[in-house]
């Protein structure tokens, strides 16, 4: 059994707790959080703590952050200095040096995990579709288009996420970078990067829209929008190959407000007998349950049990997807409201 | 768990072609007499769940039954086996299909459905099955099939009767194309499956459902229904019964049917005395045709259009022999 900490006990990090839980190899032990004093409803054995650095001092295998992004950074830092395993959320912190930080620091402790939490590479979708395209019956990875959008709500603008000095941006940085994060699955690195980015309707400090254009070394263009004034809730990414397409729409979420997972297999068909040009047959998967948070975990237990390395969500992984939205807005100049 | 949803332009008159299919009936019904399928029949039970079957419709002289359990539809009395294997062995039905109904809707099928069904093996087994998995197909060697198939994986061609002894090899995929509707010992046939797969082995199915919308509308005249051919046609719940008894579990169940609704018109235009519950009848018969292909749509998202396919996979141990 691996002893794990929680720190940050909102939303995600009561999330992680029950997954913990759930987990055959892992035991809740502690829980941080300088607001929430509920931590023995989640599990009675539980140690409470004021501060992730109290917790930090427990004799635990791991910690899962699940900090606003400020202090991610410095918690991670520290988890790793003593001598603990690291879940962390995305972002990795505010901005490339914190992720750089934390890679020097990583660096020294080369037998301790580190992961961060990019789910979306473990939804059945992402999954069906990269193994459709390393398989290389959709031929060559052309173009795509991601759209990632939130309606935001009245309690949008005071939430830390919109505060600049805690989120450090805004919903590229919070969302926005899962769909870029997806973008580096499918096409690797991008070599040009334009973009537009600003705030449309909530009067906060940060971004609530970004428009970005990336094109990979070989060619490949995406087309990114990420938005908090999209009032339908809507998760879409397009793939285009040379022989076909692959449409993944929504996710499962409690509410399901994303709508169901599905994703639509397209082949090009300029089979004129039928008159399908245009309108080729598709095959939809729908997708009733979510593991990915599951796998996620499991991946992180397999890592700090195995000593292998992460391969999906490691810090290098968060540092690309970090460089990415920092590149997004440098190139229209933004900056967030500090 | 997953599901599959079809949309396309597949049309009933291009996979099935109303003179072809009313000519191959003729043999089947021809047949049934030459070969005497009902002379010693064995009544059973559900061979899904073994729950009781209540009479339902007869069609071409046999009873199906509904089991009260599980909602299969089953022929019972079920023909003896030798007889069965007369029919398809000698029959002029099954020689019709093979020779005329085949190669005149070869290109359709291999577009509609050889295709989309050789993809769809080969993508769930490069996800769950890793690299190079061994496959084996039960039932009738479908050249055009292996060929797509044998692009990405190993595949042999197993004897068309799938409870024949022999073949003791174990494979990583077995593949069984509507072959385990009509076997007369469904329990038998779906076991000799199990036997040929390694344990976390996935066997791949495609059938017709018992709780699909065109039987379930037609009964007695669904044209696609053949009573030697389609022996038992299970519904979803019998499926969960039947893999449970040999420790299998189901991974995915679609039914991306593409033709209930045009069955159903067709069959509403051939017979004026059928009578559908009337918002039923304008939903299928609707002047927008594209009323139709959304209905079409949502029976396969229901899982209720009458084209099952299904992936099952074995449990990790090795099966208990019979
Ligand atoms: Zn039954």
């Amino acid at each position: 059994m691996y002893r794990v900490g929680i720190i940050g006990f909102g939303r995600i990090g009561r999330r992680r707790a029950a997954l913990v839980n759930a987990h055959p190899r892992l035991e809740l032990t502690a829980v941080a959080d300088p607001y929430v004093q509920d931590a023995a409803a989640v599990s009675p054995s539980c140690t409470w703590h004021r501060s992730g650095a109290d917790l930090l001092r427990q004799d635990l295998h791991a910690v899962f952050v699940c900090t606003p992004f400020a202090v991610t950074t410095d918690l991670v830092v520290d988890a790793l200095k003593a001598g603990k395993h690291v879940f962390a959320e995305k972002p990795p912190g505010r901005c490339v040096a914190d992720i750089e930080r934390i890679r020097d620091v990583e660096a020294l402790f080369p037998g301790l995990t580190v992961k961060f939490g990019f789910n979306h590479r473990e939804h059945d979708s992402v999954r069906m579709s990269e193994s459709l395209i390393s398989s290389g019956e959709l031929g060559r990875l052309m173009w795509m288009r991601g759209t990632y959008g939130k309606a935001g709500g009245p309690g949008y603008e005071g939430d830390w996420r919109s505060d600049p000095d805690i989120a450090g941006g805004g919903i590229l940085l919070d969302q926005g970078i899962h769909m870029l994060d997806l973008f580096r699955v499918f096409a690797g690195e991008f070599a040009e990067i334009k973009s537009f980015v600003g705030q449309a309707f909530w009067k906060v400090g940060v971004e609530d829209n970004a428009f970005a254009l990336l094109r990979s070394a070989d060619g490949c263009v995406a087309m990114l929008h990420s938005s908090a004034t999209h009032w339908n809730h809507t998760f879409r990414l397009e793939i285009y190959l040379t022989e076909g397409y692959l449409v993944l729409d929504g996710f499962l979420t409690g509410s399901q407000t994303y709508g169901r997972e599905t994703l639509v297999i397209g082949r090009r068909d300029w089979n004129d007998v039928d008159s399908a040009r245009g309108r080729p047959r598709e095959e939809r998967y729908y997708f009733d349950e979510d593991q990915s948070w599951e796998r996620e975990v499991d991946d992180f237990v397999r890592c700090i049990s195995t000593g292998s390395p992460v391969v999906n969500g490691n810090s290098l992984d968060a540092q690309r997807a970090m460089e990415l939205v920092m590149r997004v807005y440098a190139d229209d100049g933004w900056r967030a409201a500090r | 768990m997953k599901r599959v949803v079809t949309s396309g332009d597949l049309t009933q008159r291009a996979m099935r072609p109303a003179e072809l299919l009313d000519a191959y009936l003729a043999h089947a019904q021809a047949d049934i007499l030459r070969f005497d399928l009902m002379l010693g029949g064995l009544e059973r039970p559900c061979p899904a769940c073994s729950g009781h079957g209540a009479p339902e419709f007869m069609r071409f002289g046999f009873s199906y039954q509904r089991c009260t359990a599980c909602g299969s539809l089953f022929v019972s009395p079920v023909p003896r086996e030798e007889r069965l294997a007369r029919y398809h062995a000698e029959g002029a039905a099954e020689r019709f299909r093979r020779e005329q109904l085949l190669p005149m809707t070869a290109d359709v099928r291999a577009r509609h459905a050889l295709g989309p069904r050789a993809r769809w093996v080969l993508s769930a087994a490069a996800s769950r099955l890793g690299r190079s998995p061994t496959l084996a197909q039960f039932g009738a060697e479908t050249p055009p099939l292996l060929d797509l198939l044998r692009a990405s994986a190993s595949v042999v061609q197993w004897p068309a009767d799938v409870t024949a002894d022999g073949a003791d090899a174990r494979v990583d995929g077995v593949i069984a194309f509507d072959v385990l509707e009509r076997a007369a010992d469904f329990s038998r046939a779906l076991h000799r499956c199990r036997r040929a797969l390694h344990p976390r082995g996935l066997l791949f199915v495609t059938t017709m459902s018992g709780g699909g919308f065109d039987v379930r509308m037609l009964g007695p005249r669904t044209a696609a229904l053949v009573p030697p051919v389609h022996l038992q046609l299970l519904s979803r719940a019998g499926w969960l019964a039947a893999l449970a008894r040999e420790g299998a579990t189901l991974v995915e169940y679609s039914t991306p049917g593409e033709l209930d609704v045009q069955a159903v018109a067709d069959a509403c235009r051939r017979d004026p005395g059928l009578r559908l519950p009337p918002i039923l009848d304008e939903l299928v018969r609707h002047e927008d045709e594209q009323v139709g292909r959304a209905f079409q749509e949502l029976l396969q998202q229901a899982c209720l259009s009458s084209h099952v396919q299904l992936i099952a996979e074995a449990g990790p141990d090795a099966p208990i022999p019979r």
